[in-house]
């Protein structure tokens, strides 16, 4: 990795985070000539120096330790990455291209000018081809296996949704993540970009329309600076927009903060099932997009944090860990949340409405999930929420229906999206049709942010597709 | 960083409830194990992004003056089965974390806090 010493610093053009955005737009840049700086809060940890999906990996590679929260009622607890790379590094690596309805409601909605879905589908298989993004090779865990049978048994729609993985074994384990410190950040850096890691971006110093600083703090809270000529700020879903307004942008920014709500179940089976360091690649889509079923990781913590809300109850149940994963259901949801970034506070205020479409959606799709769970020859399922009966045939599955509450239940997300949303329609998008915020001449955003709404499928392959159309279109003008 | 005056810290009225819960619900995790958990928990906390921090440490200092008032058991009891919005919250981020602190940490343990030879 190259790095800069010293307190300043000068670029052509400096993109601020790495992660599916930020590390697309850096190598895009890089090879097309620019001279790039990359700014990263977080550090470069080097896969394999942690285990996935544990609580030391929540330390070191997720922003708080992994405990952020959208205020509302309910709250929903969701994730973010905070390394070089961003939630690449740390997410299950799932790839799903856009559906092509989402792509049009996009384009109309919010009239997004010169986005045709085969431009970006091409940019899809370029990606996938730097991801190696494929299917398992071998066998599937058990967990996903027995996601899929359920599945199958109620003749649902369901398939394997692949992965940024290569098999150097030729089977699922163990498969090495392709992830931005691995393929693109690698790019940008051969291609002559410099990285900051542990660096934070306070604000954007502007002339008028114009930005043309960045004051940052570094490892030691000493004061950085950045002089360039464009930004691109790639920070996710909620620092991006925080950031632009501690900058003083304000409008539409923050105000339309999309996810994917989820609730989670843990399933009982009558053999070992649980793989601690992986999760199902298996999804259950007849309902989609407005509700879909996954697998989450399951490691023995996990397990126990799922059965929380209802510990007295089901507290026995956590010695069978091995026998037992914890799965979810996710709905596209019609509520909305804001980002608020307060004076004086380091962290943005985040909140999050549910309608009651979503609450109803998400106790009927618990519901759902669990009879999945049942034909999958579960013996006992355990929704996640206070007052949950424990499932163990058909008959139970309407309690669980009757007693739900989404305000009582832990409800969380990992997809955060559309908090600048993108599109030439000023009165609903932040950002013209290629990232360029309104009202600026060199301010982009380029990364989740940008997503009018929730895509209902996991947004990465969106967001590096149009991080990378907007990256090619902006070299094409400044070359 | 933890500062001595915060009510988040493991000596101040959240490290305190946090030490009571978890006695109250793994009364048989050994002492050093319990202690680790609490150190966690409350390390973890005092991560919290700022506006959350704010909204826990004003909980937290209410929750120093019931510990005062009503006594560390009658205010735990209370904490541990209440349903009311925001205070609620306070028991159940110290079950999540501890929770999954302990699993992950020693995934024998029984549901009661006791070590077991094997997990199943």
């Amino acid at each position: 990795m190259s790095a800069l010493t010293g307190s300043h610093h000068d670029c052509q053009v400096l993109v601020i985070g790495s992660g599916a955005g930020g590390a697309t737009t850096a190598a895009t840049l890089a090879e097309a000539g620019f001279d790039v700086t990359i700014v990263e809060e977080g550090s470069w940890v080097e896969q394999g120096s942690v285990v996935p999906f544990s609580l030391e990996q929540m330390q070191r590679q997720y922003r708080s330790g992994g405990l952020t929260v959208a205020l509302g009622r309910p709250s929903i607890a969701y994730t973010e990455g905070r390394c070089a790379g961003g939630g690449t590094e740390v997410n299950s690596g799932l790839y799903r291209r856009p559906n092509e309805s989402t792509l049009d409601r996009w384009r109309t909605t919010y009239d997004i000018v010169d986005f045709p879905s085969d431009e970006l589908f091409a940019i899809c298989d370029e990606v996938e081809s730097a991801l190696s993004v494929q299917t398992v090779p071998g066998q599937h865990s058990p967990a996903s296996e027995r996601l899929r049978r359920g599945a199958a048994s109620l003749g649902w729609q369901h398939d394997e949704i692949p992965r940024w993985m290569t098999y150097p074994d030729g089977d699922h384990a163990p498969g090495q993540r392709q992830s931005m410190t691995r393929t693109y950040l690698p790019r940008a850096l051969s291609s002559g970009a410099v990285m900051l890691c542990e660096h934070r971006v306070k604000r954007l110093v502007s002339d008028r329309d114009r930005a043309f600083r960045a004051e940052l703090t570094g490892p030691g809270g000493q004061p950085v600076t950045i002089d360039f000529e464009h930004v691109f700020v790639c920070a996710g879903a909620i620092h991006s927009p925080a950031l632009l307004q501690r900058s003083g942008h304000r409008g539409l920014i923050g105000r339309r903060l999309a996810v994917h709500p989820t609730v989670k179940l843990v399933a009982r089976f009558d053999q070992p099932i649980n793989v601690d360091d992986d999760v199902p690649v298996h999804q259950v889509k007849e309902f989609a997009p407005d509700l879909s079923f996954g697998g989450s990781a399951s490691q023995p913590g996990l397990v126990a944090l799922a059965l929380t809300d209802n510990w007295p109850e089901m507290r026995d149940a956590i010695t069978a860990w091995p026998e037992m994963a914890v799965y979810y259901a996710a709905i596209t949801s019609e509520g909305r949340g804001r980002v608020r970034s307060l004076p004086g506070l380091h962290d943005p205020l985040v909140t999050y409405n549910l309608t009651r479409r979503d609450r109803d959606l998400l106790g009927s799709g618990l519901a759902r999930l669990a009879l999945v769970m049942l034909e999958a020859g579960a013996r006992e399922v355990f929704p996640s929420f206070r007052g949950a009966p424990i499932v163990r045939q058909r008959l139970d599955l309407s309690e669980v229906t009757r007693r739900f509450a989404a305000t009582a239940a832990s409800v969380m997300t990992v997809h955060l999206c559309s908090t600048v949303p993108m599109g030439s329609d000023q009165s609903k998008a932040a950002a013209d049709s290629f990232g360029r915020l309104h009202g600026t001449d060199n301010v982009y955003v380029n990364d989740a942010s940008l997503l009018p709404d929730a895509p209902g499928v996991n947004p990465q392959a969106s967001v590096m597709a149009i991080a990378i159309r907007n990256a090619r279109r902006f070299a094409g003008i400044n070359a | 960083m933890i500062v001595p005056t915060s009510p988040l810290n493991i000596e101040g009225p959240f490290g305190r409830f946090a030490d009571r819960l978890l006695a109250l619900e793994l009364p048989d995790l050994p002492q050093v194990y319990h202690d680790d958990t609490v150190a966690f928990i409350c390390l973890r906390v005092a991560e919290l992004p700022s506006p959350l921090k704010i909204g826990t440490s004003v909980l937290s200092y209410g929750v120093g003056l019931a510990q005062r008032v009503a006594g560390l058991d009658r205010t735990t009891e209370f904490l541990r089965s209440t349903h009311l919005p925001l205070l609620a919250e306070l028991a159940r981020m110290v079950r999540s974390l501890g929770f999954a602190f302990v699993w992950e940490s020693w995934p024998q343990t029984l549901p009661s806090g006791l070590q077991g030879a094997t997990a199943s």
